[in-house]
Parts: structure tokens; sequence; C-alpha cells
């Protein structure tokens, strides 16, 4: 048995090179096809189905005859449909420009006082991303007992500290219910905006910070001029995240609230609205899934169309680490 | 001898088994009453001692989910074959789509009055599609110990009502339990008070259209219950259904207004209560009362015959009368005597009664006088608007429902 020419073993090694080479795009394939399979059948196929429904007419759950845009004209302009949209969407509004001020500005000073690394920063950084990782469900009902007007924990304190003008039923009052669950919102999820600016602060090079230090700048000129411009990707982020999450804001309300947006209307918002109408209550009646599924368009279409005009503006700003 | 003996048992129970695997038809019967699962399992033990061909298995969803449910099953082909369903409003949604049996001609239901048949009675055909199975009854629960040891009579009429609230309120108990939080609870309570202010006449008349919801008796019946949160808990605004039941059950309040499925409930937490109507400026006051539902029939099922037999079973006196001792329930088939001194109560007061209005007459089209009222209820008792914008507001919604 004579040795393998050189002629055989290239042959051998580009056998083996093809085989390789097909191993890995059935092993590429082999992973990407459970996630695209759950893309196409979670996400595209209830899209395209929404999309179907909203043009027809729906007697309960029998899909009726095709009407176009009808559903469409219902939701957007007819009085009183076209008032509970109005009023979703500026509650939504509220609760966007209500949580980056609060929740992300918190989370932004937040962020900076522990870059400083403060005595235990550790323990700080753990006991404020804790709420994050707690159900949406207890985290409601929690604090929905702790505002009961009677036994609640806020009101007691609040009357122990001699402000009894303050123990007000927060959830029960139009004009404070909808703040109440905001910031309960804030007290959730403040950990995680938190943690991604502090990701970005300690991305920031040291020697930027230092050399300003030199050069005489204080903490608030290096907040401002260093640390703010260079954790622009991180800000992105979060405002896109959170303009998702506020117009799809819905477990909070309903916990709290109720499906009405209890009460009288104060805390309803698109979700709400859409599941309302979309499957009925036992008090609203009955589902309606044409008006129901054109909400559902309508709100992805609004969603999807800001998140990706406020993702290009802001990165354009970004600037670019050397 | 022994042996034979055994071998024999074995036999005759193999034959027995296998016979009624081989012969029984099995029935599925859904519904949304998960805490009457075992009351429900011995009713149906009854049933199936004299049909021993017919196997019927229940099955309770969660209830604020249930009409999305059964309707979605039903819309699939699928579905159970006897339907708990829900009355009015909610049938109609079933009926309607033709997922329902009409009953008129398969079941005797000469037991039950037109009342109740109107709750389970499509508008559009006037056939029964559901039996119905009972009332719930709205009226005001009173705590006899707290009044007693405030040294306070239970009031016999309106200004008595008031009188005692005020009472109560001066030795610093709070005289009724109920909040504004939840905007059901709220429309039951109207259901409780707002009768007595705009009579016995206003259903049929806003029913038939000879007036509307701006009707100067309705104006006035707001606003003479509105005057009600003077006695309701300190922050009721945001007091909802547990809290309120929970000030009831700890004896911080003196009276609750709820509905005579709270009777269970109240009597296994040991509260020395009473029960009555809210008394009117005469004295004794109407109560609302409403069909909760009843039993039908889907129209696909495979097993007709075999449901329709249960379906008939449900219309006797017998089956009423085990609704009333183990549901604690007032039967909506005639005939049913209950041991029960609060039941009894209840089922006397029925004879001066009026319909729970929303629900009866204005839950078929969106949106709901049930919604209208509850959201300008809330709006009322928390001083958002005034009575005539309230009733223009559910005037105006019922009119432009579909």
């Amino acid at each position: 048995m004579s040795l393998a020419s050189d002629h055989d073993i290239d042959l051998i090694y580009q056998k083996s090179l093809r085989k390789r080479k097909n191993m890995r795009r059935l092993w590429l394939a082999f992973l990407l096809l459970p996630p695209i399979l759950m893309l196409l059948i979670f996400v595209f196929l209830p899209m395209a189905s929404a999309v179907l429904y909203s043009v027809y007419d729906w007697k309960g759950l029998v899909r009726g005859e095709f009407i176009g845009l009808g559903n469409y004209y219902d939701v957007l302009f007819k009085p009183r449909e076209s008032w509970f949209l109005f009023n979703a969407f500026k509650n939504n509004v509220v609760v966007f420009i209500s949580l980056m001020i609060v929740q992300n500005g918190l989370a932004l000073v937040l962020a900076l006082l522990l870059a400083r690394k403060p005595a235990g920063y550790r323990f700080y950084q753990v006991v404020i991303f804790l709420p994050v990782i707690l159900s949406t469900v207890i985290i409601g009902f929690q604090w929905k007992l702790f505002l009961n007007p009677i036994f609640g924990l806020v009101n007691k304190f609040l009357r122990m500290v001699d402000l009894d003008m303050w123990a007000l039923p927060w959830l029960g009052l139009p004009e404070t219910a909808l703040g109440s669950m905001i910031l309960v919102n804030t007290w959730h999820w403040v950990g995680f905006p938190t943690l991604v600016f502090l990701a970005a602060i300690h991305r920031i090079p040291k020697d930027l910070i230092e050399a300003a230090r030199l050069d005489g700048a204080n903490e608030w000129r290096i907040a401002r001029d260093i640390i703010w411009p260079l954790m622009a990707p991180a800000v992105t982020i979060i405002v896109v995240l959170t303009f998702i999450g506020s117009f799809n804001w819905f477990e909070i309300p309903f916990i709290m609230g109720s499906l009405e947006g209890s009460p009288a209307y104060s805390t309803d918002t698109l979700g709400l609205l859409f599941y309302r109408t979309a499957f009925g209550s036992v008090s609203a009646g009955g589902s309606n899934f044409g008006a129901g599924s054109a909400l559902a368009v309508l709100i992805f279409i609004f969603i999807f169309t800001f998140s990706i005009i406020v993702t290009k503006y802001l990165t354009s700003r970004e600037i670019e680490m050397g | 001898m022994k042996i034979n003996k055994l071998l024999m048992g074995a036999v005759i129970s193999a034959g027995v088994f296998s016979g009624g695997i081989a012969s029984a038809t099995d029935l599925n019967f859904w519904s949304w009453r998960q805490e009457d699962i075992k009351a429900y399992e011995e009713i149906i033990a009854a049933f199936e001692e004299t049909h021993p061909d017919i196997h019927v298995t229940y099955t309770a969803h969660e209830a604020t989910n249930y009409n999305t449910i059964l309707t979605t099953a039903l819309a699939g082909g699928a579905g159970p074959d006897i339907i708990h369903t829900r009355s009015y409003g909610s049938l109609e949604q079933v009926a309607a789509a033709g997922y329902l049996e009409p009953l008129n001609d398969q079941v005797d239901l000469s037991t039950l009055s037109a009342d109740e048949l109107l709750g389970t009675t499509l508008r559009a055909d006037g056939k029964v599609y559901a039996v119905p199975f009972a009332s719930q009854t709205v009226l005001l629960y009173v705590n006899k110990d707290l009044f007693d040891a405030n040294k306070v009579a239970i009031p016999t009429t309106w200004n008595e009502f008031i009188a005692a609230s005020e009472a109560l309120k001066a030795a610093g108990v709070t005289p009724l339990a109920n909040g504004s939080a939840a905007g059901w609870t709220m429309e039951i309570m109207s259901g409780a008070f707002m009768p007595n202010f705009y009579g016995k006449e206003f259903f049929g008349d806003v029913t038939s259209g000879k007036t509307d919801f701006e009707d100067a008796r309705f104006v006035e019946a707001l606003e003479k219950f509105s005057v009600v949160k003077d006695y309701m808990p300190d922050g009721f605004e945001g007091v909802d259904y547990a809290t309120m039941q929970q000030l009831f059950i700890a004896g911080q309040a003196a009276m609750f207004v709820g509905g005579s499925w709270e009777l269970p409930g109240f009597t296994k937490a040991g509260i020395n209560f009473d029960i009555m109507p809210v008394p009117s400026a005469a004295g004794s006051g109407m109560v609302a009362t409403f069909l909760d539902g009843g039993y039908g029939v889907n129209a696909a099922s495979e097993n007709k015959e075999a449901a329709l037999e249960f379906i008939r079973f449900t219309a006797t006196q017998p089956f009423a009368q085990m609704l009333t001792d183990k549901l604690g329930n007032v039967a909506a088939v005639d005939g049913a005597v209950s041991s029960d001194p609060m039941l009894k109560k209840v089922a006397g007061f029925h004879n001066n009664a009026t319909p729970y209005i929303m629900l009866v007459a204005f839950r078929f089209d969106t949106p709901t006088g049930s919604t209208l009222l509850q959201n300008g209820l809330q709006e009322l008792f928390t001083g958002k608007k005034t009575a005539a914008e309230v009733a223009k507001d559910i005037s105006d919604g019922i009119k432009a429902a579909e």
C-alpha cells in the first residue's frame, strides 16, 4: 500500500472542506429554522390575519361580509369611538412623556451616582434592579394593596406623619389614578434604564474623563459635555423601548384599574381599548373582531412608523467613539 | 364454592362495566361557575341515577373570560353539548349566531314565568334558547350587631335610613361599605337605590320608548342616590369589591349593598346580618332582580337528544329543589321550597321587584347601558359631572347604540 500522493491529499482536503462547509450550512439552517418558524407563526401570521380580519364585518366571532376600510372608518371617525381612541391615545402620550421624565430621568441620575462607585454601590445596584425581575401582575396587585385608601400602607404612612389631607383614594380619583400607575411603573422598571445607562457610562474611556478633570471641568460639565454625548446609543435604545412600552401599556392599568380604564376612562389606554373592543367584557357587551383588528393594525402602524423615525433621528445624533 | 362466587362476581361486574362503556352517551357540560363544581357533580349524579345511559362531565371555566372561551370554541365547531348560558345580551350573542338549539317544542317550559323566560329568549325570533336557572336579587345587607351596639334602629323608611346613617357616622362607624372603584359594584348599588326613586313604571316606559334616560324621574333618582356618598367609607373612590366585602365582614361598616349571591359568603363569615330592600319614602322598597342564566343545547352537538334529556331535567321541580338546597340559589323553576330563612326572604322580596334595568334591557348593543351607567356613576360620585349631565350621556349613548 503506497502513501497517498499530494494530489490525493488535496482532494481529500477539499472534500472535507466542502463537507465542513455543508455541515456549517446545515448547522446554521438548523439553528435559524426554529426562530424563523417562531417569527412566522407567532408574529407575521397573526399580523397578517389581523389585517385580514380588519376588512370584514364580524358578528361576534362569525365572519360576515367584506367591508373594506369600514372598520377603520368606525374606530377613527364615529363620534363615540373616536372619542375613546383619542382619550386612550392621549393617556398613552401622557404615560410616554411622564415615563421619559420621571422614570428615565431618575434612571440617569441613579446611573451617574452609581458610576462614581459610592460605598456599597453593588448593593444599591441590586436593590434598584430587583423589581425589574418581578412579574408585573405581582407588582400591580401589591401596589393596589399599598394604595388601598383604608388598609393601604401609603395612606397609613401619610396619616402617621400628619399628612392626612394627602391620604387620597389614589386609584379611585380620575385626577390621580393615571399618575399613581405611572409611578408604580417607574418603581417597577427604573432599574432597567439605570443598568443600561450605567453600562454605557462604564464604556466611556477613563482617560477622556480624567483629561477633562485635569483641564479643570467640574462634575456637571463632565456629565453634560462628555458622558451625556457619549452615552447617546444607550439613550436611543431606552427612548425607543420606552416609546414602544408606553404605547403598548396594558398590564398595570388592567390590574390596578379595570378593563374599562376605571375611574371614568381616566386610565384607559390603547391596549385596554383594543382588548375591550375585540373581546368584549361582561358589562361592555359582545366582541367585535373587525373593529378590534382595525385598532390593532392602526396601533401597530403608529408604533412601527414612529419607532423608525425616532431611531433614525436619535442614531444620527450619536457620536462614534474613536 | 367461594371461588365460583368470586368468579361470578367478576364476570358480572365486567359485563356491567363493559356494557356501561359501550352504551353510555358522554355529554360535556360547560359553565363559568367554578365555585359550584361539587354541587353540580352531585346534581349530575342524581340525574345519572335515572338516566344510566347518559354520562355528563361538568367543566367550569374562568368566569370573566367564559363568554370568550365559549364563543371561540363554538366558532371553531367545537364546544360542549350542554351550555350554561348567561342571560339577556350575552345569551343573544350565542343564540343569534345559531349556536343554540331552540327549546320551545322540545322542553316543557310551563314551570317558568314569562319574566324569567325573557332572559333566555332571542328577541329576533321570540324563541327560548335556554332553561332559566336562577334569579339574582340586588338588596341591602345590615349588620344587626353593629346597629345594636350603637343603639341605632334598623331603618324602615328612607328618612330613617338617612337618620340611621347619620347616627352611625356620628358614632364612628362607616354606615355603608360600598365604594366606587369598581364600576360594576356601582351599577349594583344603583339597582338597590334608584328604583325606589324612579318608580315602578319607569322600566316599562323607557324600554317601550315612551321616555328616555333624560326623564325627570331618572335625573331625580340619580340626584337622590348620590346623597349616599356621604355615608360611604372615607376614600370610597378607591374602595373596590374586595375591600368593601372586607369592611362589612370585619364589622367596620354597618351596611352593604350587594346581590343575593353574597348570602353564602356572609353566612360563612359568621356575621349576624339581615337582608332587606333599601327602604323607600313610604316604607317597603323595591328590589331589582335579574335572571342569572340558563341551560342550553349546542345546536351542533352529536348527542342532541341526550343533551335535551338533561335540559328537560333542569326544567323540573326536583332539579330546582337541588339548586336551592345545594347552591343557595333562588331557582327560576317553580315549586322549590327553601329551608333557608334568608332565601325564603329573598323569594318574598320578589313580590315588589323591578327588573335590574341595564342588564335586562340595555346590554344588547354597544355601548351597553351598563358601561354608560357605571361610567356615569363614577363621574357623578367623584364630582366630575352632575346628575343631569350623566343622564344626558346615558340617554345619548343608548340612542347611538347599535
